[in-house]
């Protein structure tokens, strides 16, 4: 019997998943009413690995980020990060939000830094690490600016600079660019791309576009209308080679992906957060 | 350049409310109503004599009564505003005790405290108290969501929250609050001044009156418009440097 159990926990110890998640369901009470957002989502990610989460609007997707960081919790089911449930104290989490994550009385640099402050980093760390980050990013200029005189995709580099400051292993990003035009985001995206390529961090990306599901998820999980469920998990080999996006199999994948999504009525940009906002939980 | 502009604008203002004032006079021609010159010239003269010292006490009551309230206030309205159980209590005696008008408790404040300053500042800052609170408490309360979880998924805890979003993102309201405190600061402290005492802008009007020295009363009268208008400079000033990312 011991043995039994031992092997089980050498087994959980072992996993490669940075995500796991198994039956996670998310029912919302108000007042009069529920509502379930996710039932019985089954899926995981594997460490270093990226995956895309894409679905319906209302289906549950920043629900399901907001489960893994550890700020909704996980019952009824399992939601495992780095084999330890999800928790907001997990260090190595980060969250990026697609609007709302920027303070907008901290400039760029005070924004960039907050996590670290926060983590009560020794000073000089924090002004070495700062500023390696946002140089990186090509924010340096900008560290004196407020978010309102920025321009969305500095604001979102801003978001990502953050994040990444804390030096995280799992980046979980909520719709980071839907509010962007094109050409911006295809630029964030090789950003992405380069630093995930990189550092190899975990990314799991909630996105309503299929194309960004293409080029950002070597796995790419769909879900169903509310309450969200997995309709399929779609796995994209060719993802991260270069000019990725002319390949035939970036669109062989994306047509396939645009069948599962139901012609992609549903598609396009979602309402920002309205739900979210000013409701109280 | 935009300061510039702002003063111009305020200049302009000013000199507005004079010609209104000079007008009104020379309609009226009653002693009780002097021009803005002979006001001016009288308010000169008193400077020169007991008002600066009244001015003096009145503004130290004054701006006493807003710190002591603003520190009472503000901690414990963010704090209501963000914890909902202690909200439900404390709600329905806040609503209970605001309407009252506080002056009435004068007497007993005196009886208590004495006929010193102290018994003027705490009745002050009781009025202000609650008018602080109640729009402190309703800032905190309508932060964004999303904001609190993002901030707390770079791991901070509630002191953190207090401190780099609670706080920054209510002390907009709050300062207007203060700014609209300040004008009842000094009707309460002129009605506090004209009750047993001897000091203060409040008793220097009302012994003015009623020696039917009009024009020391406009003195008294400009030194209290003064002393409003210099405290909505200071906390205008204030937000200019506290809220800088709300001028851009
Ligand atoms: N705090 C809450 N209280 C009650 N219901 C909520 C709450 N937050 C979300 N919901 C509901 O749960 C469902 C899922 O919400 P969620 O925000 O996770 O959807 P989403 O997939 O992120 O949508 P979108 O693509 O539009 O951003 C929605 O129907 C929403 O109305
Ligand atoms: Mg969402």
């Amino acid at each position: 019997m011991a043995r039994g159990r031992g092997d089980q926990e050498e087994s959980r110890q072992l996993s490669r998943d940075m995500v796991a998640l198994r039956g996670l369901s998310v029912v919302y009470h108000q007042k009069n009413a529920t509502v379930e957002a996710l039932r019985e989502v089954t899926f995981s990610v594997g460490r270093g690995q990226t995956a895309a989460l894409i679905g319906p609007s209302g289906c549950g997707k920043t629900t399901l980020l907001y489960v893994l960081a550890g700020l909704i919790p996980a019952t009824p089911g399992e939601a495992l990060v780095n084999n330890g449930p999800a928790s907001a104290i997990r260090r190595q989490t980060a969250l990026i939000l697609q609007d709302y994550g920027l303070l907008p009385w901290k400039t760029v640099w005070q924004n960039t830094i907050l996590g670290l402050e926060i983590r009560r980093m020794p000073k000089e760390q924090i002004a070495e690490r700062g500023e390696r980050i946002l140089r990186e990013l090509g924010l340096w200029e900008y560290r004196q600016h407020f978010p309102a005189q920025l321009s969305g995709g500095q604001r979102q580099r801003v978001g990502i600079a953050r994040s990444l400051a804390l030096y995280p292993d799992l980046l979980l990003m909520d719709e980071p660019f839907s509010s962007l035009d094109a050409l911006t985001r295809e630029n964030l995206q090789d950003t992405l791309l380069g630093i995930w390529q990189r550092d190899r961090v975990t990314i799991l990306l909630v996105t309503h576009s299929i194309e960004e599901a293409v080029f950002l998820g070597q796995k790419i999980v769909v879900l169903s209308p509310r309450p969200g469920r997995v309709v399929a998990v779609l796995e994209n080999p060719g993802m991260g080679q270069i000019g990725f996006r002319k390949d035939p199999a970036f669109h062989q994948l994306s047509n396939e992906l645009r069948g599962l999504l139901g012609q992609g009525a549903w598609t396009g940009p979602g309402l920002p957060q309205t739900d979210l906002k000013g409701k109280e939980v | 350049m935009r300061l510039e502009n702002g003063l111009r604008a305020r200049l302009v203002g000013v000199f507005g409310l004079v010609v209104f004032w000079e007008l009104l006079a020379l309609i009226l021609r009653v002693p009780a109503l002097p021009g803005p010159a002979r006001a001016l010239v009288a308010f000169l003269e008193a400077i020169a004599g007991g008002l600066s010292y009244h001015f003096l006490i009145s503004a130290y009551r004054v701006v006493l009564s807003i710190a002591g309230s603003f520190l009472l206030a503000v901690p414990l309205g963010l704090f209501l505003g963000r914890e909902e159980t202690f909200d439900r209590f404390l709600t329905p005696v806040i609503y209970l005790l605001y309407p009252i008008p506080k002056i009435v408790f004068l007497p007993v404040v005196m009886i208590l405290l004495g006929l010193g300053d102290i018994a003027k500042i705490f009745l002050i800052s009781l009025v202000l108290f609650f008018q602080i609170l109640i729009t402190t408490r309703d800032a905190a309360r309508g932060i964004n969501l999303a904001l609190i979880h993002s901030v707390v998924s770079l791991g901070a805890g509630k002191w953190d929250l207090y401190r780099h979003v609670i706080w920054p993102a209510a002390l907009p309201e709050i300062l207007t609050s203060l700014r609209i405190a300040s004008g009842t600061a000094i009707a309460v402290l002129f009605f506090s001044e004209t009750i047993a005492s001897q000091e203060g802008l409040g008793y220097y009007l009302l012994d003015a009156w009623t020696r039917y020295a009009y024009d020391q009363m406009f003195a008294g009268i400009m030194a209290m418009g003064f002393l409003g208008f210099g405290l909505y400079l200071a906390l205008e000033w204030a937000e200019r440097k506290l809220c800088a990312w709300k001028y851009l």
